[in-house]
């Protein structure tokens, strides 16, 4: 078997294409059985059950298939270098609030083919954990063949880490209370509004504290979630819990504030405990979307955490939001992502079979109505 | 028709764990009952109620509904205070990029999942005072906990408890250059000596009493050094050799500031001036773990009867842990320090209410009276008897160890 990728075919966006499918998960609409999708310059023109495809427009007859939204996977670094690590934190200052790492990303690295045959459409490329405040993720879709098109959001947040990865032996802060007590410095600073000349990073904090942007604040402990939820109450920022993988410990809290999490990847090897967590903090009304954090964990499969959350006590439905629409809200992309649905984009996966189970493999890969991936038999 | 006896005996189950619950009212019969605050009470009573001690005597009516925890001839005293405690902390506690970091908070750092809380409730203590780590001059602000509660908010007692100053030669850690290397390492700088230890505590104090002048306060730093200068927040010292505590009451002359001693190995040597000055001291443990590099043992040679020494003399003494996280538990310390000439309800005192009082949360914790909080150590005898074990901990008048 091998694995064949189409990544010039910006010619047939202006085409229309429908699309016969055994069942259509729309996600916001329920399952459509037999249904069609109708795709014209890129968006989902129609979809139901009963349309009528126009004459002359090309069918692909997916009859015995099944048709997802493109996942998102709501955080990762994939793109950047060969050695990621080094790529992924500018550790030399503690505060890099003005890094974009979408300026070092590689749209043409295997890792994004791999995203792709994995039915990954789009993606949040993140900076890492290694900083107390970190730089700008973007939101980005993984086809790069429309050349203005691709970026979604250039910045789409500000990267905050209170975990204990951000702590260093050379450089301040090296302990949990000074990192703390770092940020409140800088958050404070911003916050004064006082106009010191030219200082973006003063200047893009300042659109946290005072503006409402997205503030994604990795931390995994209770402890570390409850330092990030007192940085969040004291300066009532608009925040995403990243890896909070220990948040249904303290579910209440997060619920209580509203804070979305991006959940880190279940494996197959993580212990039973672990496993059901996600489906703890779904349960109490957390808001929850997958990341695969690769190349961290060398998982591109964003699908199989939510088949084992789906195992272990995660509702099936809200295992196929978090994969899709939870995650464009969270990133801000809700109007054009997320599920299969009118004036949508038409980024959809078909796979053989439902889309959580472990058996059924991905067949093929749209974006804007291209196919993008293709698997294919010998 | 099973289905019918199952509902039967969850209701059941329901009906027996609920009517309990909801009157949250707590009897501990014990045998004696020392309260540090009083005479101890013989066959006594305490009655808990939300947490807190509402009722304790003798013969007080026990309530229908209460669940009466029969304690029979122990002996029943208040959760041990540590005044200075194991951090329950993940990573380092010593911020190492600066040696002046008032602003820092240690209660930030907290982790309520942390292994040290669980085995010193098991010791019976139930509250501790936590503060950042030595290797700073002025290390920042201590926080005093309690070891419930599912986040670092619902542990604090007292935030901003106390403000760390290190004297002893731990502050200047790995601050010397090596021999044969270039200062390229963030760590290299002063204090390297305890001169100047001494020169950059008493210039940070000097900075803030030069800003307390201006009006406002725009550095946060100086803002907390002040705020000690006006004793609003209380200053911890650590300081072992009777030279450092000697240098420490010089500068806290030429600033007036009102200071509590830590460790205090040699405060034996200086027991008269503490007493004048009415300085508390709360004292480290009688053994050390001994460290790896020289230098930094210094006054580590613990002098047994420092204790009883200083109490006689007419010193505040609490006894304490030491930072170091099974060293000996409180009880043992309390034994050792009657051992070596203290007295014994003094030395009693000096693990409960003592450490309450100079922590400032003596309204609190320290003591058994009415509306004090509910946390009570049982005990299997006499407090200061070796063989003595701790039966039952109870914490905001719920079980936490047994």
């Amino acid at each position: 078997m091998s694995i064949s990728f189409c990544l010039t075919s910006s010619g047939s966006e202006s085409q229309s294409l429908a699309i016969r499918a055994s069942k259509i998960w729309t996600i916001t609409d329920g399952v459509i059985t037999n249904g069609v999708i109708i795709i014209n310059e890129g968006k989902i023109q129609s979809v139901g059950e009963n349309i009528e495809i126009p004459e002359g427009i090309r069918v692909l007859d997916m009859s015995d298939k099944d048709v997802m939204p493109g996942m998102i996977d709501a955080h990762c670094h994939i793109g950047l270098s060969l050695d990621i690590f080094s790529e992924m934190d500018e550790t030399v200052a503690a505060v890099a609030a003005d890094m974009l790492i979408l300026d070092a990303f590689n749209p043409y690295s295997d890792d994004v083919k791999k995203a792709l045959s994995c039915g990954v459409t789009t993606i949040m490329l993140a900076p890492g954990n290694r900083n107390p405040v970190g730089g700008l993720p973007a939101v980005l879709k993984l086809d790069i063949s429309k050349a203005n098109d691709w970026v979604l959001v250039r910045a789409a947040g500000v990267e905050f880490s209170v975990m204990n990865e951000a702590l260093m032996f050379d450089r301040e802060p090296t302990s949990r209370a000074g990192l703390m007590d770092l940020i409140r410095e800088e958050l404070d600073k911003a916050k004064e509004d006082k106009d010191d000349g030219f200082n973006p990073t003063r200047d893009i904090l300042k659109r946290v504290v005072v503006a409402n942007k997205t503030a994604y604040i990795w931390a995994r402990n209770v402890d570390e979630i409850a330092s990030a939820m007192a940085i969040v109450d004291e300066y009532e920022l608009k925040a995403v819990l990243v890896t909070a993988e220990q948040g249904d410990e303290i579910a209440d809290m997060i619920a209580e504030r509203n804070l979305p999490v991006i959940y880190p990847p279940l494996l197959l090897s993580s212990r039973d405990k672990d496993l059901k967590r996600a489906g703890k903090m779904a349960n109490s009304g957390i808001k929850i979307a997958f990341a695969s954090l690769t190349p961290r964990t060398d998982l591109h499969d964003l699908r199989t955490s939510a088949i084992l959350a789906a195992k272990y006590g995660l509702d099936t439905e809200t295992a196929l939001k978090s994969l899709t629409i939870n995650a464009a809200e969270i990133l801000g992309v809700a109007d054009r992502l997320g599920s299969i649905s009118e004036g949508k984009d038409a980024d959809l996966v078909i796979l053989n079979g439902d889309p959580l189970q472990l058996t059924s493999s991905i067949e093929m890969v749209l974006i804007n109505g291209n196919i993008v991936y293709q698997r294919q038999e010998e | 028709m099973r289905i019918h006896v199952i509902l039967l005996t969850f209701l059941l189950l329901v009906s027996a764990f609920v009517a309990p619950g909801r009157a949250e009212v707590t009897v501990i019969k014990a045998g004696k009952i020392l309260t540090m605050s009083g005479e101890p009470i013989t066959d006594g009573v305490i009655l808990v109620e939300d947490g807190k001690i509402a009722e304790i005597g003798t013969g007080i009516e026990i309530p229908e509904e209460a669940v009466v925890i029969d304690a029979g001839k122990s002996v029943v005293t208040p959760g041990f205070v540590d005044a200075s405690a194991p951090a329950p902390v993940r990573g380092d506690l010593n911020e190492q990029s600066g040696e002046i970091t008032p602003t820092l908070r240690i209660s930030d750092a907290l982790d309520p999942q942390s292994k040290t809380l669980k085995r010193v409730v098991q010791m019976g203590v139930t509250t501790l005072f936590v503060s950042p780590g030595p290797q700073n001059v002025i290390g920042g602000l201590g926080v005093v906990v309690k070891p419930s509660g599912k986040i670092p908010q619902q542990m604090i007692v007292k935030d901003e408890a106390a403000l760390r100053i290190v004297m002893d030669l731990d502050a200047t850690q790995g601050n010397r250059i090596p021999r044969y290397q270039s200062p390229t390492n963030f760590y290299y700088r002063r204090p390297g000596t305890r001169m100047a230890i001494i020169w950059m505590l008493r210039k940070s104090f000097f900075d803030a009493q030069r800003q307390a002048d201006s009006e406002q306060i725009e550095d946060p730093n100086l803002a907390i050094l002040s705020a000690a200068l006006n004793d609003e927040i209380p200053i911890h010292v650590n300081a072992r050799r009777a030279i450092v505590i000697r240098a420490a009451l010089k500068v806290a002359d030429e600033y007036g500031l009102k200071l509590i001693f830590q460790e205090c190995t040699e405060g034996y040597k200086v027991a008269k001036q503490l007493a004048e000055k009415k300085i508390p001291v709360v004292l480290g443990p009688f053994y050390y773990y001994p460290g790896n590099m020289g230098q930094y043992r210094e006054g580590r040679k613990v002098n047994w009867n420092n204790a009883g020494i200083l109490a006689k003399a007419g010193v505040k003494v609490a006894l304490s842990s030491g930072e170091q996280s099974g060293a000996i538990d409180m009880l043992t310390a309390a034994a050792f320090a009657v051992r070596h000439g203290m007295d014994r309800d003094e030395a009693l005192k000096a693990i409960t209410i003592t450490p309450a009082e100079i922590l400032g949360v003596a309204e609190r914790v320290g003591s058994l009276e009415k509306g004090k909080d509910a946390d009570i150590v049982i005990l299997s005898g006499d407090p200061l008897d070796v063989t003595t074990r701790v039966e039952k901990v109870i914490l905001n008048g719920k079980t936490v160890y047994q």
